[in-house]
C-alpha cells in the first residue's frame, strides 16, 4: 500500500528525526514494562511456595484466614479431610521465618517450610537434586534464589545459627514474601520451630496449612468444607495467593500505575500524530495537491507511528531487561515474555488509534490549494 | 540611470565578493567576484536566470551569510568580520527584508507582525505597536490590524512584511522575488510602496526579480549570469528593454 | 516571551496534548512517589516511631522482628553490657482481629509498657494500662476502629477496649495494635497453648543515660547474641524495605527520563515544523537566545498547567483509591515532582538549542525548502 511505502521511504531518508521520538516513546514504555515486571515479580515473589505445590485447595485456622504463616492446624484436620470423597490427597505445610548461612557465609533472612510427605504439600519440580526423604534428618531443598544464587547441593546450610542441615536439592521459583525458601523434613522443621519461636511446644509436628488436591472444582471443594468446618478458612489455591501479606494492595497500586503509564503511552502516540503532520504539512499538502486521498496520508503516518512504536518496544524491552540484571536484588523485576506480550500489544493498539485520532481532524483539514500558497500555519 | 542623478552617500558596498557552498564533495559558486555600489536613494534591480546566484548576492549584502572571499561593507562595518551576533543586531537595526513566501510569524496578527521589528531592536511593545499601526494605515492595511496571516491576501501579507521592514527606518531595504506571488495589479501596488521606501532619504534599496514589470521600477538593473554580473557595476548597462527580450 | 505565548494561544491544540501527556507524567511521579514513602511507613512505622534509643533483636534475625526471640542469654547479654540503661521487653505477634464486628484482619499485635522506653506516643485517648486495653493506628480507622470501641483477637477470642490511636505506627502495612508487655505475654502465650513463662520478648528497647553510639557498639561486640541499633536505622533494614525505595526509586528515574525526552522531542518536533518562522525570525534580526526563550517558555508554561492537572489527577486518585492503596495527597510530594519534571523540561530545551542552531537566517530567502 501507498501509504506503507511512503511511511518506510520517509524513516529511510530522515532516520535522525524519528530517533529522539523513539527514546521518548522507549522511556514511556520502559516505564510500563518496568512496572509491570516490578509487579509481577512482586506478587510472584511473595506467592513461590504456593504455585509451586501441587494442591489446589488451601487450609488454615478460622483465625488464620488464609495467612499460611499464621496458621497453626495439625494433623487432625488433615486426617479428617483425607475421609471426603471430594478430596484426593492432603498433605501439611509449615512456615516459619527464619535466616540461614551457606558455608559459613553471611546468614540472610529465609522462611523455612516444612512439609509432609504428601503430593499437594511438595514443590512439584526440583531443578538439581531431590527433595529431603521422610525419616533423613539434617536435609534440605534450598531455594535457587539463596546466596545470591550460589548454592549447590552438597553444601551446608546453618538454620538460625542453630542447626546444620545439608543441601540435597535445589527448587526454582518457591520464594514467600520475597525471601527465598528452604524445605525441610518435618523433624528438622519442628526442631527448627522450636528453635527459633520458643514458646511453640509442638515437637515433632508440622503445625501451619493443610493444602489439598481435590478431585472436583476446587471452588466447589473450597466452599463445601467451609459450609461444613467453621473452624476453618478454606480457599482455592488462587484465593491464598490473593490473601498473601501485600499482594491484593500491591495488584491494585501497581496496576494502576500501569494503566497511568499506558494512559501517558496513548497521549504521547497522539502527541506524537499531531506533530507528525504537523512537521510535515507542506510535504502532506503538496501530496494531497497531487492526488494522494487524506486515507493514503493518514495510513502513511499511522504506518509510520507503528513502526516507532515497534522500533522503542524492542529498545525497551532491550533496556528492560538490562535495568532488571543491574538492578540490586531487592528489586524483584521479573520480565517474562509474557509481560512484554501483554503490554507490548495493549499499548500497540492504544498508540494506533492514538495516532490516528490525533492526525485524523489535520489531515482531513489540510487544503490541497494551500500547496501553491504561504507556508500553513 | 545612477549616473543621471546625483548620487548620494555611499549605503553599501560589495569588493570581489564571492560565495562558495560546500555542497558535500563538490562545491558550488553561487556569486564569483562581484563589485557592487548602492548609494542613498537608489533601488537597483538584481535580474538574471534561475540559479546564477541572485538570491545569493542579496544574503551577502544583508548579512544573512559571509563572503567566502572579498568583502562587502554597510557604512563603517565589514560584514564578513562581524560575528554572528553583532550580525544578528545589525541586521534588526540597519536592514530591512521583504522575502518571496513565508514572510510573516503565522501567530502574529499583522499588527504584530510588524511591531516586532521594534521590539527587536529594544523599543517597548506600546511604541512600537503604536508605530506599527501608524505604517500599517500608511500602506492601506488599516482594517487588517488585527488579522492574523492567514486570513490576509497574498498582497496584503507582502505590504505587511514591507510595513515591518520598514519599522525601525533601515538604511538598506532588501527584497528576494517580493511580488512572486502576486498578479500584476497587486505587484504594482506592492512595488509602488516598496519604491517609494528604498527611495526615502538616506536608505537604498536592491529588489531581486525575473520580472522586467518589477525591475522597471528600479533605477539601475543588474545582470546576473552563472554568478558573475555581465556587466560590471558602473560599466554600461542594459536597458530594461533589452532585458525583458532576454 | 511574546513570541512564545502568542504562539500557545495561537494554536493551543498540541501544546494541550503535550500538557496532558506531562501532566500524567507527574501524577505518575507524584503518586509512585507518596505510595513508596507511605509504604514504607506503613510497613515500619511501629518500629521507626519508637522513643528507644536502641531497639536489640536477636542476631540471627538479621533484623527480621518476626523471626526474633530474646532468650535468657540474650537478655543476660543486654543486662550485662547496659548497665545504667533503662531497659524494657517488646512483644510483636500477627493474629487473626475483629474490629467491632468487622471483617476478620491480620493484625500486628505488640506488647509495650507505658512510662518504658518501649511506649508508643498516642495522639489520641491515652496508652493501655490495664489487660483489656489496647491502642490501634489511626490509619485503622478505616477498619471502624474508634476510642471505646472492641478489638477481638479471634486466636484467642480475648476481647480488648480500644483507649487510644497512634499514628504512622503501623508494622508491616497491617492494623497495628499495642496492649501492655504482660497482657501481650498472656495472649501469646494462650495462642500458643505455652505457658505464659515461656513467652520470650522479640525484641529489647533501650533508654540509654549517656552515649548511645557506644552503647550499641558495646552491645554488638562481636560473636554478640544480639543487635542493636537505633529505631530509625533498624526501620530501614526491615524486610522488604530496600526492595520498595529501590523498586520505586528506579520507576522514578525512568519516569523523570520519560518527561525529559517527551518535552525534548516536542521541543525538537516544534522547531523542525517551525523552520520557516525561524529563518525569518532570524533573518529580520531575532537572535537565537530569544527564541530559546520563546520555547522554554512554552514548555515551562505547559509543564506548569501539566503539574496543577497532575495535582488535581492525585487528588482525585487519593479519593478514589481504595483502602489498602497507600496514596495520599501530600502537596511536598507533589511540589517535588512538578520541580523535578520542570528540570527535565530545561534539559529538553537545551536539546533544541542544538537544532535551533541549525536553522540558518538565509533559509528565509526564496521558496526553497
Ligand atoms: N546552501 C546552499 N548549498 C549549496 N548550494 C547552494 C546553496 N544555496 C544556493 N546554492 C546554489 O547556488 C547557486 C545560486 O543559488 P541562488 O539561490 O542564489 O540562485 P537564484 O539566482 O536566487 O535562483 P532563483 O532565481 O531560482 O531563485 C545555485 O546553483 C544553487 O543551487
Ligand atoms: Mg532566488
Amino acid at each position: 500500500m501507498t501509504g506503507a511505502r511512503l511511511a518506510l521511504a520517509e524513516l529511510r531518508a530522515r532516520p535522525g528525526r524519528a530517533t529522539l521520538t523513539s527514546v521518548g516513546l522507549a522511556l514511556v514504555l520502559l516505564l510500563a514494562l518496568s512496572v509491570t515486571a516490578l509487579a509481577d515479580g512482586l506478587v510472584r515473589g511473595s506467592t513461590g511456595v504456593l504455585r509451586a505445590l501441587d494442591a489446589d485447595v488451601v487450609v488454615t485456622d478460622e483465625a488464620a484466614n488464609h495467612q499460611l504463616l499464621r496458621s497453626r492446624l495439625v494433623g487432625a484436620e488433615r486426617t479428617a479431610l483425607l475421609m471426603r470423597p471430594d478430596v484426593a490427597t492432603a498433605g501439611q505445610i509449615g512456615l516459619v521465618p527464619t535466616s540461614a548461612s551457606v558455608g559459613g557465609g553471611a546468614p540472610e533472612r529465609v522462611t523455612a517450610v516444612g512439609f509432609s510427605p504428601d503430593a499437594p504439600a511438595m514443590p512439584r519440580d526440583t531443578v538439581d537434586g531431590r527433595l529431603p526423604r521422610p525419616g533423613e534428618p539434617g536435609s534440605a531443598a534450598v531455594d535457587v534464589a539463596l546466596a545470591g544464587g550460589d548454592v549447590v547441593v552438597g553444601d551446608t546450610l546453618s538454620l538460625a545459627g542453630e542447626r546444620e542441615v545439608e543441601v540435597v536439592g535445589l527448587v526454582d521459583d518457591a520464594s514467600f514474601l520475597q525471601q527465598p525458601t528452604v524445605w525441610l523434613g518435618q523433624h528438622d522443621w519442628a526442631r527448627l520451630r522450636q528453635a527459633v519461636q520458643r514458646d511453640a511446644d509442638y515437637a515433632e509436628q508440622l503445625v501451619g496449612a493443610t493444602v489439598l488436591q481435590s478431585t472436583e472444582h476446587p471452588e466447589a471443594v473450597a466452599t463445601a468444607i467451609t459450609e461444613e468446618h467453621d473452624e476453618l478458612a478454606v480457599t482455592t489455591r488462587e484465593g491464598a495467593v490473593a490473601a498473601v501479606p501485600g499482594v491484593s494492595a500491591q495488584q491494585v497500586t501497581l496496576g494502576a500505575v500501569v494503566a497511568v503509564t499506558l494512559a501517558v503511552a496513548v497521549g504521547l502516540a497522539a502527541l506524537i500524530g499531531v506533530l507528525q503532520v504537523l512537521e510535515r504539512r507542506a510535504l502532506l499538502t503538496a501530496l494531497r495537491a497531487v492526488g494522494a486521498p487524506a486515507r493514503t496520508l493518514l495510513a502513511s503516518v499511522a504506518v509510520r507511528g507503528v513502526l516507532l512504536w515497534v522500533g522503542a518496544l524492542i529498545v525497551s524491552t532491550a533496556a528492560t531487561v538490562i535495568l532488571a540484571t543491574v538492578a540490586p536484588p531487592s528489586v524483584p523485576m521479573e520480565v517474562r515474555p509474557v509481560i512484554v506480550a501483554s503490554v507490548g500489544g495493549i499499548s500497540l493498539v492504544a498508540a494506533t488509534l492514538g495516532v490516528t485520532a490525533a492526525a485524523w481532524p489535520i489531515l482531513s483539514r489540510l487544503d490541497p490549494q494551500d500547496a501553491v500558497a504561504e507556508e500553513p500555519l | 540611470m545612477s549616473e543621471t542623478g546625483v548620487p548620494g552617500d555611499l549605503v553599501i558596498r560589495a569588493d570581489r565578493v564571492t560565495k562558495v557552498y560546500e555542497d558535500g564533495e563538490r562545491q558550488v559558486t553561487a556569486v564569483d567576484g562581484v563589485d557592487l555600489s548602492v548609494h542613498a536613494g537608489e533601488l537597483v534591480a538584481l535580474v538574471g536566470p534561475s540559479g546564477s546566484g541572485k538570491s545569493t548576492l542579496l544574503a551577502l549584502l544583508g548579512a544573512l551569510t559571509v563572503p567566502t572571499r572579498g568583502a562587502v561593507r554597510l557604512g563603517d562595518w565589514d560584514l564578513g568580520t562581524l560575528s554572528e551576533a553583532s550580525r544578528t543586531r545589525l541586521r534588526a537595526r540597519h536592514i530591512g527584508f521583504v522575502f518571496q513566501a513565508a514572510n510573516l510569524v503565522p501567530y502574529l496578527t499583522a499588527r504584530d507582525n510588524v511591531a516586532l521589528a521594534g521590539e527587536l531592536v529594544g523599543a517597548s511593545r506600546r511604541a512600537s505597536r503604536r508605530e506599527a499601526e501608524g505604517l500599517l494605515v500608511e500602506m492601506g492595511l488599516a482594517d487588517r490590524l488585527g488579522h492574523l496571516p492567514g486570513a490576509l491576501s497574498g498582497g496584503e501579507r507582502q505590504r505587511v512584511a514591507l510595513a515591518r521592514a520598514l519599522l525601525v527606518g533601515p538604511r538598506l531595504l532588501l527584497a528576494d522575488e517580493p511580488t512572486a506571488s502576486l498578479d500584476s495589479d497587486r505587484a504594482e501596488q506592492v512595488m509602488g510602496l516598496l519604491a517609494g521606501a528604498a527611495r526615502a532619504e538616506g536608505r537604498a534599496g536592491v529588489v531581486v526579480t525575473h520580472d522586467p514589470a518589477v525591475a522597471a521600477w528600479a533605477d539601475r538593473v543588474l545582470w546576473l549570469h552563472d554568478s558573475r554580473l555581465v556587466v560590471p557595476d558602473g560599466g554600461e548597462e542594459r536597458t530594461v528593454g533589452e532585458f525583458s527580450r532576454g | 516571551m511574546f513570541l512564545g505565548l502568542a504562539e500557545l494561544r495561537h494554536a493551543p491544540g498540541r501544546f494541550v496534548v503535550l500538557g496532558v501527556v506531562l501532566g500524567l507524567l507527574v501524577a505518575l511521579m507524584t503518586a509512585l512517589a507518596t505510595i513508596a514513602d507511605r509504604h514504607v511507613t506503613d510497613l515500619t512505622g511501629k518500629v521507626a516511631t519508637s522513643p528507644a534509643d536502641l531497639l536489640v533483636l536477636d542476631a540471627a534475625a538479621q533484623g527480621a522482628l518476626q523471626a526474633s526471640r530474646i532468650d535468657d542469654e540474650a537478655a543476660a547479654h543486654v543486662r550485662q553490657h547496659a548497665a545504667g540503661a533503662e531497659l524494657a521487653p517488646v512483644g510483636e505477634q500477627r493474629m487473626g482481629a475483629r474490629v467491632a464486628d468487622g471483617e476478620l484482619l491480620d493484625l500486628s499485635l505488640w506488647g509495650l509498657d507505658p512510662d518504658s522506653p518501649a511506649a508508643p506516643e498516642v495522639i489520641a485517648g491515652r496508652l493501655p494500662r490495664q489487660p483489656g486495653e489496647a491502642v490501634l493506628d489511626v490509619a485503622d480507622r478505616a477498619q471502624g476502629a474508634a476510642l471505646g470501641e472492641r478489638l477481638t483477637l479471634v486466636d484467642t477470642g480475648t476481647v480488648l477496649e480500644i483507649v487510644g490511636f497512634t499514628a504512622e505506627a503501623r508494622f508491616g502495612a497491617i492494623p497495628t495494635a499495642a496492649v501492655t508487655y504482660d497482657a501481650w505475654t498472656e495472649i501469646a502465650a494462650e495462642a500458643a497453648d505455652a505457658d505464659p513463662d515461656e513467652v520470650e520478648p522479640t525484641a529489647m528497647a533501650v533508654r540509654a543515660d549517656g552515649g548511645v553510639e557506644e552503647l550499641a557498639a558495646a552491645l554488638n561486640g562481636s560473636s554478640s547474641p544480639v543487635q542493636a541499633a537505633p529505631p530509625s536505622s533498624l526501620a530501614s533494614q526491615l524486610p522488604g524495605v530496600a526492595g520498595v525505595r529501590a523498586s520505586f526509586g528506579l520507576l522514578l528515574g525512568v519516569a523523570w527520563m520519560a518527561v525529559a525526552a517527551v518535552a525534548a522531542t516536542f521541543a525538537v518536533a516544534g522547531v523542525a515544523h517551525r523552520q520557516r518562522t525561524i529563518a525569518l525570525l532570524r533573518a529580520v534580526g531575532a537572535p537565537r537566545r530569544r527564541l530559546l526563550a520563546a520555547l522554554t517558555v512554552q514548555l515551562l508554561v505547559v509543564t506548569a498547567v501539566g503539574a496543577v492537572l497532575a495535582a488535581l489527577l492525585v487528588v482525585l486518585a487519593a479519593w478514589l483509591a481504595p483502602a489498602d492503596v497507600p496514596l495520599r495527597w501530600e502537596p511536598g510530594t507533589w511540589a517535588a515532582s512538578a520541580a523535578v519534571a520542570l528540570a527535565a523540561t530545561l534539559m529538553a530545551s537545551a536539546v533544541a538549542v542544538v537544532r535551533l542552531a541549525r536553522v540558518a537566517p538565509v533559509d528565509a530567502l526564496g521558496a526553497r525548502r
